[in-house]
């Protein structure tokens, strides 16, 4: 057993050995052999391989560049980076030549500057001098290195304007703003959209001075990932339209802060002025997002500023909802809180996509004092009897970051390209980088990449099982298997029975029970794994027709209808846009959205990420927990916190996970779960119904919260795709 | 020098003085020119240094010397030596009734933005009942 054990550990990759292993082991693999590389008279030592560009970065010297993109591959075309090198008759393109032993490069002499002035000279001649009206002005890394790099006088004399290039815009859909004639053709968007939106929609037309980029035909760019592109320019071509001309780049503040439209928790920089989001661009974080975040991550933030709910409402005699004081609402529900005689069962409270881990686990103590547990999560996770109390069996165990290392995946109810854009991003980066093959249970769709479609009848794991599927082959062969579940099966009625199965296939590859983690859950909504480490039940919602409250914090997707409830029930709805819930609530106590509060969000790897307060909420809203924390003064059961501090020290009592911000804790306990699932699970046929997706296409992806449904932007994308399919 | 002790009597006795000296930081007589419509009464009294002799009395506890209406603002600033109640004043039809300031009460007047609100508030649908 022990030598089987060693043996496994031997023929696993590099990734899975850790330092606990005896020094024989760790032999196996020599340490690749270092060049010496001169970089102005300065010995660095780098690996085989690295370009003459990193070389430098190595050795602290920042050669210019536009083409050139750490993510992208290596074009060449912008000749901006060009160095002297010893022994070479002319400058060579640093970002393209790899690096070989003794090269002398001179990143500073004459020849590597003159290069320099020239590329920026020609580059010049043919852009606009229209810096004063662009977009990107002030962040544009043309003017920047013109300034540090460029000529400092002007050969230019063809000041009555005989005939610069000038191009035609190109339309690429509502998100993008072209100016074509400030295009450089460093081709960063092409190879953008190539290699890592998977979509080959832009190229290059012409050659020379009759170059352009565009997209052939003039269609819409259709990603969900196009605002990239915006990032990527390093000039002013390609701008965001819907917030051009609105600001300049140096009148904005910086928040950093944490996405909330979806169960990834993209990292990313809210940008204000004054009191107004303006913009929000992503930040690096490796481990999440990498640099990229989705078209609703960036451009949705525009339902803020619509929908709003700025003063707290209550319906009056006649059942119109009016404004009215806090003191009103407060004591209005506190009332009917402390009426009820039985609130085990006849208080409610549902927990919706956009509920933060403060607010949750004040609404929670603040029910358990009451005496009921009926507290919900708006999303329904059906994985059987493991349940919610060993972590290891609901969230994406493997971690973001670790996919792109994969060699097989497995998706079962779930299109992470619209569910999860930046997962999805990260499987194709296995897929193109790491050879990933990739197999979809479900309905068919465009992923962005070749996948193996194996159905979509949930009855096709026991032939895999059972070893007569030739996929049950395939699986146990891989050496880095990853099952990634989605809600079209967490959802389903019989999706422990799917569960079970999915823990069966995993037990035939080799690597299961060893560091690498085979199967995953993906949470399409930002709560989801928060409200299930805080406790919320994600049962079905019981029957409602005894309950006499029943509170909505931000839950807008919860199939709840005035006709199950009994005409005293008093439908309570905290949040901050007038949606679903809104319309169906008899008081609406006015919270703050993502961008207003400071609040914890866990995204579905597990890992929990803190928002930060970019502007105040408006009117008279509110920060979400500080809400129920005065209710609860109200009913006379003050919860024991009167800061945020002392908030985040109950949560660390409830699950340390939590306030462990910005880390992914490994998941313990996954045996357990795994012989507990086992042991209990239906032994009942799976139903006969198909396995779904939640969202399938481009015009579901945009609309998917109380946010993105108030947007105009994003209503304007849905617009665009559907006609854009229509042609 | 006008003795304090008849404008006292005339006052109204010691209490009364004190009160009107508590609310006005001021006690003068004079003889009673005429009222306007609000109850301000207007008083002359040449015993005074020339430009104190003409005063008013204030119907409202709040005073302030807007309360003063345009006809009678005239003679209490000795533009004119003809009060109102001897020679009337025109009456034209862009003569607008007189309103004192209300700056400091709850009328006041206070600038308002008149650009659209950039956040926009839910409207609560109307109830069909």
């Amino acid at each position: 057993m022990l030598a089987r054990a060693l043996l496994r550990r031997v023929f696993l990759p590099r990734y899975n050995r850790s330092l606990s292993q005896s020094p024989r082991l760790l032999q196996v693999q020599e340490a690749p052999k270092l060049l010496s590389v001169w970089i102005d008279d300065k010995m660095v030592q780098v690996e085989p391989g690295t370009t003459v560009l990193q070389a430098c970065a190595v050795a602290g010297v920042e050669i210019p560049r536009y083409c050139y993109h750490e993510r992208l591959s290596v074009a060449g075309n912008c000749r901006m980076c060009l160095v002297e090198v010893e022994k070479s008759a002319k400058p060579i393109a640093s970002c393209a030549m790899p690096v070989m032993e003794g090269m002398k490069v001179h990143p500073h002499s004459d020849i590597s500057k003159r290069a320099r002035e020239g590329v920026m000279e020609f580059l010049l001649v043919n852009h606009p001098l229209d810096c004063p009206i662009c977009d990107q002005g002030g962040e544009c890394d043309l003017q920047d290195q013109s300034m540090a790099f460029g000529s400092d006088r002007s050969r230019f004399v063809d000041n009555a304007f005989g005939g610069k290039r000038a191009v035609e815009d190109k339309e690429v859909g509502p998100l993008i703003k072209t100016i074509m004639t400030r295009c450089i053709h460093c081709t960063r968007c092409i190879r953008f959209a190539g290699e890592i939106a998977g979509v080959q929609d832009l190229g290059t037309t012409g050659r020379g001075g009759d170059m352009q980029v565009g997209t052939y035909v003039e269609k819409m760019f259709k990603s969900e990932l196009s605002g990239n592109v915006i990032d990527l320019c390093p000039v002013g071509a390609l701008t965001a339209k819907p917030y051009a001309f609105t600001y300049r780049s140096w009148e904005l503040r910086r928040t950093e802060s944490i996405d909330v439209l979806d169960g990834v928790g993209s990292n990313i920089v809210v940008n204000t002025r004054g009191e107004h989001v303006m913009r929000i661009l992503p930040r690096l974080n490796e481990s999440v997002n990498e640099e990229w975040i989705s078209d609703k991550t960036r451009f949705a933030f525009d339902g803020l500023f619509a929908q709003r709910l700025t003063v707290p409402l209550a319906r009056d005699a006649t059942g119109q909802l009016r404004s009215c004081s806090w003191e009103d609402v407060l004591s209005r529900v506190s009332g009917k809180l402390v009426s009820i005689q039985n609130p085990a069962n006849e208080v409610v409270g549902v927990a919706g996509a956009l509920a933060d881990c403060e607010s949750m686990v004040c609404l929670k103590d603040l029910f358990n004092k009451l005496g009921s547990e009926s507290l919900y999560s708006e999303t329904p996770v059906h994985i059987g009897s493991c349940g919610n109390d060993l972590r290891s069996g609901y969230i994406l165990r493997a971690g973001i970051s670790a996919l792109e290392e994969a060699d097989l995946i497995l998706l079962v109810g779930t299109n992470p390209r619209y569910e999860a854009t930046l997962i999805n991003a990260r499987i194709r980066k296995g897929y193109i980088h790491n050879e990933c093959e990739i197999a979809v249970i479900g309905p068919y769709m465009d992923l962005s990449y070749q996948h193996e479609h194996l159905g979509d009848d949930p009855a096709v794991f026991s032939g895999m099982i059972r070893g007569t599927h030739p996929f049950g082959k395939k699986f146990s062969r891989a050496a880095k298997p990853v099952i990634i579940v989605g809600e079209g099966v967490l959802a389903r009625d019989d999706g422990a029975y799917i569960n079970n199965q999915i823990y069966m296939l995993s037990r035939l590859s080799p690597v299961h029970g060893s560091d690498w983690k085979i199967v995953n859950y993906l949470h399409t909504t930002a709560s989801q794994v928060g409200s299930m480490d805080i406790g919320y039940n994600t049962a079905d919602l019981p029957d409602l027709s005894s309950t006499r409250l029943l509170y909505l914090l931000s839950a807008d997707s919860v199939d709840v209808t005035r006709d199950q409830l009994p005409t005293d029930c008093l439908v309570v709805y905290q949040g901050h846009h007038g949606d679903k819930g809104a319309h169906i609530a008899d008081v609406i106590l006015p919270g703050a959205a993502y961008t207003e509060k400071e609040a914890t969000y866990v995204n579905t790897e597990g890992r929990a990420q803190v928002t930060q307060a970019a502007v105040k909420p408006p009117g008279e809203a509110r920060d979400d927990w500080s809400i129920i924390r005065a209710l609860s003064e109200y009913a006379g059961h003050t919860l024991a916190y009167d800061n945020i501090d002392e908030l985040r020290e109950r949560m660390a009592e409830i699950s340390p996970t939590l306030v462990n911000i910005d880390t992914k804790q490994d998941s313990c306990f996954h045996s357990l779960c795994v012989e507990l699932l086992y042991r209990t699970s239906p032994k009942h046929k799976p139903y006969q119904t198909p396995i779904s997706v939640k969202l399938n296409s481009l015009a579901d992806f945009y609309m998917t919260d109380p946010i993105s449904r108030a947007s105009k932007t994003m209503a304007q994308c849905v617009q665009a795709v559907k006609q854009a399919d229509k042609n | 020098m006008f003795s304090w002790w008849r404008t006292m009597q005339e006052s109204g006795g010691l209490w009364n003085s004190i009160k009107i000296i508590y609310r006005r930081s001021d006690l003068r007589v004079g003889t009673l020119v005429g009222e306007d419509a609000n109850g301000n009464k207007y008083y002359e009294n040449l015993r005074y240094q020339f430009g104190r002799h003409r005063f008013v009395d204030y119907k409202l506890k709040e005073f302030d010397a807007s309360q003063v209406p345009p006809e009678w603002h005239g003679w209490l600033h000795y533009m004119t030596d003809n009060p109102p109640t001897k020679v009337p004043p025109v009456p034209r039809k862009f003569h607008a009734e007189h309103q004192a300031n209300w700056t400091g009460t709850t009328k006041d007047y206070v600038p308002y933005s008149t650009t659209r609100p950039r956040i926009q508030s839910w409207i609560p649908p109307t109830n069909k009942q």
